[in-house]
């Protein structure tokens, strides 16, 4: 991985990608007629929002591995996609509500989009709190892998409740499944897409360099014991 | 059958425990008393208003005193290492997980009860018309709330400050069950007809089961060195 | 007209962005110093 793909590419990679979605997004993009500028929140509100639940899966994911393999490497993903996807779902805390300010009038609803990304960053914080605080840190990517495999499948039950809560849709309807009522042109289509690619491109590039501060950590704590062992012999 | 008798003998030593100590249900019942007597101060609510607020209230209060319980249940097996030991003995990590969990469930219904009549005292309101339904659809959102509760108390138990990490894990995973547990137990009390609600009861039955499975599964590596 | 909401809304995100990838580079430079330290250190054994 690391010879066929650098740290530095992929770093250029993404920073390339991220100013071409600048572009896609500002100038690109048409002007929504009702909204006007507001709208083009939208681009990185969605794609950060995806990102967020993505990136709690894979945590799972990596937590699963983990369990099944005993692989540092799947622990550390683990840690890391939580540590960038707290990020992400906070910046769609942030920029959900500065969107709503102008558009609705107000800055926070309990809508059924709003109210499960909400608990999701609740989870990230558990989540992400626990790693800190656990005494031994040996056990600390055990305990995490079983507390993010409770909280995927609370995900689920997260949005099932919602559902059943019937909450008045403020949020726009269908963003990722499409239908006739979501009114969105092609190039907006085309625009949310290269802001998802370079949001993945921006994650992945994140979590690589986490996995690798793991990785160096880990050597130091290895290469101490060693020096402290010969020393005190 | 060996896993039924190690069920059995945590329970047992768990409830005999209570018994002559008798910490955890008291902590639990006084302060869930408290939560609903300051409640009243708060909001002096009467007549329809407290039929509107008493569910949310009563699961706030079950909330708090379960954590109070929860955390107590493995503090105590830590302060004397019976951690290790539970960690040590050749039984299956899922059956200590059980036999906790129906002890903290044990607790929890006590508490509840107790809960339950002092808010239909001071708040002048008759549980009697709708008790059937009432406890049915409080016994399966508690049972997941205990579900999550003692997993969540048990990897608590390895970290500082656990009497903060548990409401901060537990509670985002218990938020279904809360939802579950307020709309159930509204509809009870107002006397809806049972199929309005049952929906929010098989939620509740759904995410307790899965959990409970879940918990059961993933003990062996909550209790692994 | 520039909307005010919008310069916020890009300017945080890229602002936290940035800020967490400097954090991790520091975490990631100060941990290959101490490691080129402890290899120096253990040389020559």
């Amino acid at each position: 991985m690391k010879k066929t793909f650098p740290q530095t590419v992929h770093l250029a990679v993404t920073l390339a990608a991220l100013l071409v979605s600048l572009y896609f997004i500002f100038l690109y993009a048409p002007q929504e007629s009702t909204m006007g500028e507001v709208q083009r929140i939208f681009y990185i509100h969605v794609s950060s929002g995806n990102m967020a639940f993505l990136a709690y899966f894979l945590t799972f994911f990596g937590s699963f591995v983990y369990l099944w393999k005993r692989n540092e490497s799947a622990d550390d993903f683990a840690y890391g996609s939580a540590e960038v996807g707290f990020i992400f779902c906070t910046c769609v805390l942030i920029t959900g509500p500065l969107w709503a300010k102008p558009v609705w009038g107000i800055w926070w609803t309990w809508d059924e989009r709003l109210t499960p990304t909400f608990f999701l960053w609740l989870l990230f914080v558990g989540y992400l709190m626990l790693r800190s605080y656990v005494i031994a840190p040996g056990r600390a990517a055990l305990l995490a892998a079983v507390v993010s495999t409770l909280g995927v499948v609370d995900v689920v039950f997260d949005f099932w409740v919602i559902r059943m809560k019937s909450y008045r849709g403020q949020h726009p309807a269908a963003v990722m499944g499409g239908g006739e009522n979501s009114g969105l042109d092609p190039r907006m289509w085309v625009a949310v897409f290269v802001t998802f690619v370079a949001c993945l491109l921006l994650f992945s590039y994140l979590v690589r360099q986490y996995m690798r501060v793991a990785a160096l950590r880990r050597q130091v704590a290895r290469l101490r014991q060693l020096r402290d062992s010969s020393s005190g012999a | 059958m060996h896993t039924l008798r190690i069920i059995a003998a945590i329970f047992e030593k768990d409830l005999r425990v209570e018994w002559r100590h008798r910490e955890t249900l008291a902590s639990m019942c006084v302060f869930g008393l408290l939560v609903i007597f300051l409640f009243n101060f708060a909001f002096e609510p009467a007549g329809e208003e407290s039929l509107r607020l008493l569910p949310g209230l009563l699961w706030i209060a079950f909330a708090f005193a379960g954590v109070l319980g929860f955390n107590r249940s493995f503090a105590s097996e830590r302060e004397n290492a019976a951690l290790e030991g539970m960690r040590l003995a050749p039984v299956d990590a899922g059956a200590i997980y059980i036999g906790k969990m129906l002890a903290n469930l044990f607790f929890m219904a006590i508490a509840e009860a107790v809960m339950v009549f002092a808010a239909s005292l001071w708040y002048n309101f008759s549980f009697i018309p709708a008790l059937g339904w009432f406890t049915l659809s409080t016994f399966f959102c508690t049972l997941g709330y205990v579900a999550v509760g003692t997993i969540f108390a048990a990897i608590a138990a390895n970290t500082r400050m656990r009497e903060v990490m548990l409401p901060v894990l537990q509670f985002p995973v218990a938020i279904p069950i809360f939802i579950a547990g307020v709309e159930a137990s509204t509809g009870a009390l107002k006397g809806d007809p049972p199929g309005d609600y049952a929906s929010w009861i098989k939620l509740a039955a759904g995410f307790s089961v899965i959990f409970v499975v879940l918990s059961y599964l993933l003990f062996e590596f909550v209790l692994e060195e | 007209m520039v909307n005010l909401y919008l310069v916020v809304a890009y300017g945080l995100v890229w602002a936290i962005f940035t800020g967490y990838a400097w954090t991790i580079q520091r975490r990631q430079d100060r941990l290959e110093k101490e490691l080129q330290e402890l290899r120096k250190a253990l040389g020559p054994k």
